[in-house]
Formats: structure tokens, C-alpha cells, sequence
């Protein structure tokens, strides 16, 4: 039974029993993790309020080879307090959370897309929300996870895409489609502005990403066409999504 | 099978309930068995009597025989001070102190984007009403410092912010009997945001 050290965010927890909780991890070592913490519920807990959801935090855990590990100790790194009392921004971190867990399997490495989760988090926390960092962050938590539509080719017919014109997502395809083959499927029309938003936001520095802004016409096409494409790879509606289209 | 049956059927019912494992299912089985008639007789009643009688008040959702509850129906308190809680259990938590005059609304649950429960899932729009209708001046937020609880608060001063009712919540503070050196930083960044003149 080794014991780990790792940093983590809080992805999710759920109650066990009368006074535990199975917290959902997520480490750039090691990916998304589950484990046991006994008590956790308790008001005079060692855990204190580490494990809440959205704590960025440091733990050591005995490592159980079935893969739900045991929780030995947490220590606070940060809480994001000033995400907790704006309902935008705890929506949004919630959407966020919420996503990585759904597009991650237990176990598998992504520190990309652990430094993507812990990044907009911070910016969150430190700055005014804007809509537009979740669509940059769908379309480079895709990317960092191989799931990202490709903008270059047609999906159909592979001939090159023409972005002087508007093209179409079709989910049906999982991708893109030239006015051509889109002719008789049908799907989201997509412009110009809204493929090189989508090029910009895959290539461009993390730091940079307050520099990229989208039209209400652009954010709309942008946001479908991402939501369609997620609900394509994961199969799933994603419950946060909903609660953050309501608000 | 090692047990008759309805010493099984009974086995199985205690096991549904929380905290309670086969070995203590087994043991209150057990009791039960050896209990007089009439002591049987009664806690059966006691628990039907729990189930048709027991009702929750049509205006604050709390569990109640008589309806509108004790204290929705109670003049001397104060019905202008609506304090909101997540079930009946809280209710009763703030209603032990004594030294709380307003009113309840329980909301029968708390908002949790991450399971899909929505405003329309717990007893909000009721709220809504309820305060629109009749002179409310302040609005207590008592749901629990966690996610879904802060979500919940959040969501309802949101709410009720346009219509200028005064929206207040707990003071989230050290436990009494604890010590400051064992309390985790967060608790104590509140208490220190949350302090009180002496
Ligand atoms: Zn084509
Ligand atoms: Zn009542």
C-alpha cells in the first residue's frame, strides 16, 4: 500500500456512509483519481474544508490497487473564494469541473489539461467573468484530449476548407463539412470569424487569452457548434451546462 | 435459510434503514422478538401514525400535524423574518436555540449543478411567492457552508435582490469548545471577515 503525494483539484464528492466522502481528484501526475476520506463530514475533521468542490489542494493518499484510494491528509493550497459568492463565476467553475470529469478516464496523465483547469480557475477567481473563457477552454480541453473537430478538411469529402465562405457543422459527422457535402445534412453554420476564433484559441498563449473576443453572432455559433461537439465525444448531457444555461 | 421468514422479512426492513448493517439489523430483530405484544402493537402504530399524520405545512414545507404548522400559525412570531433552510433537520437545529422569533421556509433540498438539481427541483418558486405576497422585510440565508449550499444561497438573493428586501446570511465562525490553532483556514478567514464589535 504506497503512499502518494500529489496536488489536486477537487473535482466532485460525493457522501459515503453517515460521515465520509469519495472525493474526485484531478493531479497532473496522475490524472483523474477517486478516493475514501473517512470522517470527511465531521465537523472536527482533519480534512477541514479542503475537500470541498473547486479546492485546489496537496494530498497524500495510500495508493489501492483497485482504484479507490484512500485519503491520509490534505493541505489547502488555494479556495478561489472570490469564485463562491458570484453565482456567474461558480457556475461557470462548477461547468468547468464538471467537464474535465466527464471527458477524463480514471487514471490517465493530462498535465496540459490539469494547467488549463487550474488557469482559468485563477482567472476566475482574480478577475470579471466573461463567457468567452469557456469556450476557449472547451475547445483547448478537446484539443490537449485529442477530441477537437478538424477545421482543415471537409470531414466528408477531405478536400481543403474554404474559410473565405461559411461552412457547417454536422454532428452526425463529428466535424466539419464544406457547403457542398453540407448541402443535404444540414447542421450549424458556422462563419469565417467563428473557425478563426476557434484556430486562434487552440494555438495561442494561456496568458493571452483575455485578447480574444467573439461577436453575439460569433459567440452563439461558437457555443453550439462546442456543446454539439461535446455531447458527440462524451455521449452525455452535462448536468452543470444546464444549470449555467438558466442562470 | 437460517432465519424464519418473517424473522427475515424484518431483518431486511431494519437494514434499509440509515447506519444500520446486518449485524444490527440482526439485533433489533432480535429485540423485537422478545418484546411484549403490546410494545410490539405500539411501535408499529407509532410508525403508522408517523406516516398518516405527519404532513408538511402548506406555507413553510415544515413537517406538521396541523396545518398551517405551529409556527406559521403562531402570531407572536415575527412573520416579516423568514429564515431559509434546507430540510426539516436544520429547522429544528436553529429552532433548539429558542432564541429565534421569525419564521421558516424549507426549501426540501439544496441546488447542486453537478446532479442536475435545479430551482425547479426544490421549493424556490414557493419562496418567490411567498415573499412577493406578503410583508417580508429580511430574508435569512441558513443553508450549510458548502458548494451546494452557497449555490443555493446565491441563486435565491439573486433572486430576491430586485425586490429590496433586506438578505442577510449565518455568520460562519470557530466552533464553540474548539481551538483556534486546530481551526483550517478558511473557518477562520470568515470568522475574521465576520467579526463583531466587542
Ligand atoms: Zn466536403
Ligand atoms: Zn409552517
Amino acid at each position: 500500500m504506497p503512499l502518494q503525494e500529489t496536488q489536486a483539484l477537487v473535482l466532485r464528492t460525493d457522501n459515503l456512509g453517515e460521515a465520509d466522502k469519495i472525493v474526485t481528484l484531478f493531479s497532473p501526475q496522475t490524472g483523474k483519481i477517486k478516493g475514501v476520506a473517512n470522517g470527511a463530514r465531521r465537523p472536527k475533521s482533519r480534512f477541514g474544508s479542503s475537500l470541498e468542490v473547486l479546492s485546489y489542494i496537496r494530498v497524500v493518499y495510500f495508493a489501492q490497487p483497485k482504484g479507490l484510494h484512500r485519503l491520509n491528509q490534505t493541505d489547502l493550497v488555494d479556495y478561489f473564494p472570490k469564485i463562491r459568492v458570484e453565482l456567474p463565476k461558480l457556475a461557470a467553475a462548477l461547468y468547468l469541473v464538471d467537464l474535465v470529469n466527464s471527458l477524463t478516464e480514471q487514471e490517465d496523465s493530462n498535465p496540459d489539461l490539469f494547467n488549463l483547469l487550474l488557469y482559468n480557475l485563477k482567472i476566475i477567481n482574480q478577475g470579471n467573468f466573461e463567457p468567452v473563457l469557456l469556450r476557449i477552454f472547451e475547445i483547448r480541453a478537446l484539443t490537449v484530449l485529442g477530441f477537437a473537430p478538424q477545421f482543415e478538411k471537409c470531414t466528408i469529402c477531405k478536400k481543403r476548407l474554404d474559410f473565405l465562405q461559411k461552412n457547417v457543422y454536422n454532428i452526425l459527422c463529428g466535424g466539419i463539412l464544406c457547403l457542398e457535402c453540407a448541402k443535404d445534412k444540414g447542421g450549424i453554420s458556422l462563419s469565417c470569424g467563428s473557425i478563426n476564433f476557434l484556430k486562434q484559441a487552440v494555438k495561442i498563449d494561456l496568458d493571452k487569452i483575455g485578447r480574444l473576443k467573439l461577436s453575439a453572432n460569433q459567440a452563439q455559433e461558437v457555443k453550439q457548434l462546442l456543446h454539439q461537439h461535446i455531447l458527440y465525444n462524451i455521449k452525455q448531457e452535462i448536468n452543470s451546462y444546464r444549470f449555467l444555461e438558466k442562470l | 435459510m437460517i432465519y424464519s421468514e418473517s424473522l427475515q422479512e424484518l431483518i431486511k426492513e431494519f437494514k434499509k434503514m440509515p447506519g444500520i448493517g446486518e449485524k444490527n439489523a440482526q439485533r433489533l430483530a432480535f429485540y423485537v422478538l422478545q418484546i411484549s405484544n403490546e410494545q410490539a402493537q405500539k411501535l408499529s402504530m407509532a410508525i403508522i401514525n408517523l406516516k398518516t399524520r405527519i404532513r408538511y405545512c402548506s406555507i413553510c414545507s415544515n413537517l406538521t400535524e396541523v396545518d398551517p404548522c405551529a409556527i406559521c400559525h403562531n402570531p407572536s412570531r415575527d412573520h416579516s423574518l423568514i429564515c431559509v433552510v434546507e430540510d426539516p433537520k436544520a429547522l429544528i437545529a436553529i429552532e433548539k436555540t429558542g432564541q429565534y422569533k421569525g419564521v421558516y421556509h424549507v426549501l426540501m433540498g439544496t441546488l447542486s449543478p453537478l446532479d442536475n438539481i435545479g430551482p425547479d427541483d426544490i421549493r424556490i418558486k414557493e419562496l418567490m411567492t411567498r415573499v412577493e405576497k406578503n410583508d417580508v422585510k429580511e430574508v435569512i440565508m441558513g443553508t450549510s457552508p458548502n458548494m451546494e449550499g452557497e449555490t443555493t444561497s446565491l441563486y435565491i438573493a439573486r433572486l430576491l435582490s430586485p425586490l429590496g428586501i433586506k438578505i442577510t446570511r449565518l455568520a460562519r465562525g470557530v466552533p464553540i469548545g474548539t481551538d483556534i490553532e486546530y481551526a483550517d483556514e478558511i473557518t477562520l478567514l470568515n470568522a475574521l471577515e465576520g467579526r463583531t464589535k466587542f
